[in-house]
């Protein structure tokens, strides 16, 4: 479905010199390298988390699985055809969702650019009525598709998108930070659909976001890039289950307690402001903690957590 | 058929937006009819006391006059969405069309017709067909002519736009580009035989603005060398290669701005 090999994008940048005629003369450019030689291999109906801070290059390669951008070097195939060379019978099999971009047309209601995609995409009218429709309902957005983009707020704008997206049942979907700036329950909207989606429709779907409980909702493998190469490539639960090294215990305490009494390895770190007692100690110490604690304190209520997956990766990220 | 069909609904969609906001149109029509007027009447007037320009009589300047403005116009008209390309370019906006399952240029070069330009493009080939049925010479096959090299020059001005966008792509600069080709363009309102041989030359073949409006009119008016015909056809054609081969080239280094 998607296979990358050894994959290269390098961007160039004008040198700026104080001079503005050296600069027009002598122009030369500095050479970045977003993506240095990544490979993997994305299968059909998989749904895969791309992670990584800011600049890591997951914009760009998206961009180039699409089509969008030119690889330097390196071998990109995606539906088994090479992105870059536009054939319409590719661009018509996939589908690329920017959170902070739009491809609705902003005076016009929200149906003159499904009717226009609808040319551009050649869907018969039986089948536009019925996908259409079913979006429509699955995303809740009959009460604002006659009205002028313009007036919408961000989720209606980011669902009528979506629907402006997959209107012609695309097989493949880059989503690039589709739940910027809407509310919890707009995400649990669109996340729902995109699992429902993705069941439907058998497709792949290629998710980064820099919000990590969207990412665990949604895929059971991650890609994790860092400054263009990458750091992880594999089952989320792996990740978390392999590399979480700290455990937090949250207790409610029923009556209030000396921290400075209590008996806990060097190492733990506690916080205390009554009646809650968080302690964070390592995985393997948990039990002994555990059992000692239970001794020490009367409490009404206990939970034990693993990390986060956003302090996992930022472990994994700052360690590199 | 299916890109008509879409360039058709564009087309649509373009009028919308504009008769949104119908106050716009009148100043605009009112602003462009006033220059056009006030230009006009210039040349009426000058030519009534040169009485001869390059050998031209006052109703053929006139002709070079209306032909410049029909090409003119009609670049507007056509391909308008090109002075918009920058704002696509920067918003990141551009990326989107890509991804399209059709030719971008249906969107960024024909995507945006503007009807004020069509209104007054039907005043200009109004005035043009007055003054070429007081032409006394003409034959019906000159006129043929004259209609060809005028498609011919049309090729030319989209293969220029073609150009700009490829060039905005290149180093994000459309505006100024626009209004080099349009101050360029302007020397072709009076017949370019009226410059010194060493502008002649580049105004035909480096700015092709004499191939552009000079050479029609003067195919109309029977004064044009034949092999003319041929070096505007192979000029146009020329260009139109080379400009897509400039766009195809810039699409590879193409940086995809905004995130």
């Amino acid at each position: 479905m998607i296979e990358v090999t050894d994959l290269i994008k390098t961007y160039r940048s004008p040198i700026k010199f104080r001079n503005p005629i050296k600069r027009i003369i002598l122009r030369s450019y500095v050479h970045h390298e977003a993506l240095k030689g990544l490979s993997f291999r994305i299968d059909t109906n998989e749904i895969v988390g791309l992670v990584g801070p800011n600049g890591a290059g997951k914009t760009s390669l998206m961009k180039i699985l699409s089509g969008i951008l030119y690889p330097t070097s390196g071998m990109v195939r995606v539906l088994n055809k090479i992105p870059f060379s536009k054939e319409p019978q590719f661009l018509k099999q996939i589908a690329f969702i920017m959170g902070h971009k739009n491809q609705l047309m902003w005076e016009l209601p929200v149906s003159d650019t499904l009717r226009l995609n609808k040319e551009i995409y050649e869907i018969p009218d039986r089948k536009y009525n019925k996908v259409c429709g079913e979006l429509i309902d699955l995303l809740d957005a009959s009460d604002f598709i006659d009205r002028p983009v313009k007036t919408l707020s961000l989720g209606q704008r980011m669902r009528a998108e979506l629907i402006a997206a997959l209107i012609h049942s695309p097989k493949v979907l880059f989503l690039d930070e589709p739940m910027i700036g809407l509310d919890i329950f707009a995400q649990s909207q669109i996340i729902s659909f995109l699992k429902e989606y993705n069941k439907h429709f058998q497709a792949t779907i290629l998710l980064s976001s820099h919000h990590m409980p969207d990412i665990q909702k949604l895929a059971k493998r991650i890609i994790v890039i860092q400054n263009g190469s990458i750091l992880y490539d594999g089952s989320l639960q792996h990740m978390i289950t392999s590399d979480s090294q700290l455990k937090t215990l949250t207790v409610v305490l029923s009556k209030k307690i000396n921290v400075k009494n209590l008996q806990l390895p060097p190492n733990a770190s506690v916080n205390y402001r009554y009646p809650l007692l968080t302690i964070k100690v390592e995985k393997k110490l948990i039990e002994k903690v555990l059992h000692s604690l239970l001794k020490q304190i009367e409490y009404v209520d206990m939970t034990i957590e693993n990390e986060t997956l956003d302090d996992i990766l930022a472990r994994k990220l700052n360690a590199k | 058929m299916r890109h008509i069909r879409l360039f058709w609904l564009l087309t649509t969609f373009s009028l919308k937006k504009t008769l949104m906001n119908p106050m716009s149109i009148v100043i605009l029509l009112v602003g462009k009819f006033l220059r056009f007027g006030m230009f006009f009447l210039f040349v009426w007037y000058l030519m009534t006391y040169t009485k001869v320009l390059s050998g031209f009589t006052p109703n053929q300047v006139l002709l070079f006059y209306l032909t410049f403005m029909i090409v003119d116009t009609f670049a507007q008209f056509m391909f308008r969405e090109v002075s918009r390309f920058k704002r696509l370019l920067v918003s990141g906006e551009f990326d989107s069309i890509l991804l399209k399952p059709h030719h971008p240029f249906l969107r960024i070069l024909v995507g945006g017709m503007d009807i004020v330009d069509l209104v007054l493009l039907c005043l200009y080939v109004g005035l043009a067909v007055y003054f070429i049925s007081q032409l006394t010479s003409v034959s019906f096959v000159h006129i043929l002519l004259y209609m060809a090299l005028l498609m011919n020059a049309f090729v030319i001005v989209a293969s220029i736009h073609i150009a700009i966008l490829s060039l905005g792509i290149l180093m994000t600069e459309v505006e100024n580009s626009i209004m080099i080709y349009r101050d360029v363009t302007r020397l072709g309102m009076f017949p370019i035989d009226m410059y010194q041989k060493l502008l002649q030359f580049i105004l035909t073949f480096v700015l092709p603005v004499g191939i552009m409006i000079t050479v029609p009119v003067k195919g109309l008016l029977n004064v044009l060398d034949p092999s003319w015909y041929w070096i505007s056809l192979f000029c146009a054609l020329a260009l139109l290669l080379s400009s897509n081969l400039f766009w195809r080239f810039s699409l590879k280094y193409y940086q995809s701005w905004g995130g």
